[in-house]
């Protein structure tokens, strides 16, 4: 499943869209989205509410449809594939509502997330490492957890299993800010491990710490593709692009 | 071509270490449900006050119960997992009670014999051939007309209704329109004896029936893989596929298991009413929709529940006051929707 990541595409980006356009129930809600995802780092796609940040992502991931434009991962054209096979081609997903399954229990969410192997083994003792609130909540039903260890969980089941790349939306998203010191200590535990991450973020201080590659997005379409660290020098672009400025959030 | 797997077993899976008991979580919407069979028997044996009738109504009522169970596991898994109403239900329902009489009529000396084994012999051929028959046809009806219908429950409604009034009509073609009569086999017959009490066999029998397949089914959800991917989509289809699994292929699979078990109801109900007429499906579908909406859409649990209490409730009532009988059922939806507007076991949305 995981693509040999040293067939000398290494300078390549690991996945590129293209003019891509997605209508939802007749409205167009993507209207020319064109960036890189390059690969080993950590890309933040940010914007304002309702530019469309979720919308990209559902379509990379084959939930919605493109309706033209080309999405490619490692060159090759995805667009046309369903869910399933662009799960299968090592692409995982952590959605905005965390797509917890409730009623199942913490350990029957990681085992779905297993497709390929047991659940046992280094890759579990290492993810409960991170997470020992799973450890400790092990056999209860999903949906008594809180947000925050939802939120652990829907990162675990999508990293249980090596992923080529990780999509995660808005991870932060009604957290406290303690939680959140947590999940970004997890994250650049997964940046160690050289996992390439595209990330929808609205918290800029999470996003500055972890984002190497910088896509911001307005009414539908990339706006601008850039260094994260640019971009956190300049803030007459933050409150231009995003109506906020970095030191106003944390 | 299946995702899935049966091989890597639970509970040999579980990491080392301390591991918290499992708690007992407050406000088991499941448990309180469950607690309305006892106690719908119970308020019933106040007012009937006669034990005899009481036993002889509760096991009919059960057997009742546990038919429907069977008759609507399927419908309410095919709904929770991929959101479509299939009112085409009840072909299979009919045809597995007719192709599973052919069978047994063609079948005298095991049927007519005084052996239960031969009885029941003959009773399983018929099952055999019914249900492979129904999960064959029910492929081919996924095919041609669900299929085209995904997400929209009105043409869903339309089509398979549609799909149902074929059905019948090949039926008709097939084995002709009038009833079909079929005695019990002799060793269905009857009842046991037990203290001063008189139990009917075949309502034994699809209590026990029933009862086995219960268990089975709820094996199949939480001790396999299969049952655990199931559970997983009812609530979340789209994340079930997001982890690569194909949810399509796992609802076709469903789909014909649920038609092979109402073809099994169908026999049974068939065998127990002695007669079977072309449109025994299509008077049953309503009955069966009822029981999926009191259970609430999706719930394997709830639609136990709601059928053994559907069950009971209208042998009761038709005891009790006849004249009511007829709408006990609709009154019962009516007060538990009141109640519970979601059904009694509601399918959580947790990640919806």
């Amino acid at each position: 499943m995981m693509t040999d990541l040293n067939d000398g595409t290494q300078g390549a980006p690991m996945l590129r869209l293209n003019e891509v356009h997605t209508e939802v129930d007749g409205y167009h809600i993507l209207e020319g989205v064109s960036f890189s995802v390059p690969r080993h780092q950590v890309t933040m796609l940010l914007g304002r509410n309702g530019v469309g940040k979720t919308s990209t992502l559902r379509t990379i991931m084959g939930l919605w449809r493109a309706s033209c434009g080309s999405i490619e991962l490692n060159g090759k054209g995805i667009e046309n594939l369903s869910t399933m096979n662009i799960a299968r081609k090592g692409l995982h997903y952590v959605p905005e509502n965390m797509g917890i399954f409730a009623s199942l229990s913490v350990s029957e969410n990681l085992r779905i997330a297993c497709r390929s192997q047991p659940l046992e083994g280094e890759r579990l003792d290492w993810i409960l490492q991170l997470f020992p609130a799973l450890h400790t909540f092990w056999h209860w039903p999903a949906g008594h957890l809180s947000g925050g260890q939802k939120q652990m969980l829907a990162i675990a089941r999508a990293v249980i299993e090596p992923c080529d790349l990780l999509l995660v939306d808005e991870p932060s998203k009604g957290l406290a800010p303690a939680i959140i010191q947590n999940l970004i200590r997890a994250f650049e535990a997964l940046k160690s491990e050289q996992t390439t991450i595209l990330m929808v973020e609205q918290n800029l201080h999470m996003a500055q710490r972890l984002g190497d590659h910088l896509v911001v997005m307005e009414d539908g379409h990339t706006l601008h593709e850039g260094s994260m660290a640019d971009f956190a020098a300049d803030s007459k672009r933050q409150t231009e692009w995003l109506g906020l400025s970095m030191e106003a959030s944390v | 071509m299946t995702a899935y797997r049966s091989s890597d077993t639970p509970e040999a899976t579980a990491p080392t270490g301390p591991l918290k008991p499992r708690t007992h979580w407050r406000q088991r919407r499941d448990v309180q449900a469950a607690a309305l069979v006892p106690l719908v028997a119970l308020v019933a044996a106040v007012l009937i006050g006669d034990l005899n009738a009481w036993l002889t109504l509760t096991l009919a009522g059960l057997a009742m119960g546990m038919m429907l169970f069977i008759m609507t596991s399927g419908f309410t898994l095919v709904f929770g997992l991929m959101d479509v109403l299939n009112f085409g239900h009840g072909a299979f329902i009919s045809l597995g009670a007719f192709c599973g009489f052919s069978v047994m009529l063609s079948m005298d000396g095991w049927r007519l014999s005084e052996s239960l084994w031969l009885n029941l012999g003959a009773f399983g051929a018929a099952a055999i051939v019914a249900m492979t028959a129904a999960a064959l046809m029910s492929w081919l009806f996924e095919r041609i007309l669900v299929r085209r219908v995904y997400g929209d429950h009105l043409m869903q409604i339309l089509i398979t209704m549609g799909g149902l009034i074929v059905a019948e009509q090949l039926i008709y073609v097939f084995w002709g329109g009038h009833d079909i009569p079929m005695l019990k086999p002799p060793a269905f017959q009857g009842g046991v004896q037990w203290g001063g009490l008189v139990f009917e066999k075949y309502r034994l029998l699809a209590v026990v029936l029933g009862g086995l397949l219960f268990i089975g089914l709820l094996l199949v959800f939480k001790k396999t893989r299969l049952g655990l991917l199931i559970r997983a989509g009812v609530e979340n289809r789209e994340m079930v596929e997001s982890f690569g699994y194909n949810v399509r292929c796992l609802f076709v699979l469903v789909f014909m298991a649920g038609s092979a078990l109402a073809a099994l109801g169908g026999i049974m109900w068939g065998v127990y009413d002695e007669v079977i007429t072309p449109h025994l499906g299509q008077s049953l579908m309503i009955t069966v929709f009822i029981v999926a909406i009191i259970g609430g859409l999706g719930s394997i649990e709830g639609c136990f529940i709601a059928a053994l209490v559907v069950g009971l409730l209208s042998n009761y009532i038709g005891f009790l006051a006849p004249k009511l009988a007829l709408v006990s059922t609709i009154g019962l939806m009516v007060v538990v929707l009141l109640w519970r507007p979601q059904g009694l076991v509601p399918v959580s949305e947790g990640g919806k």
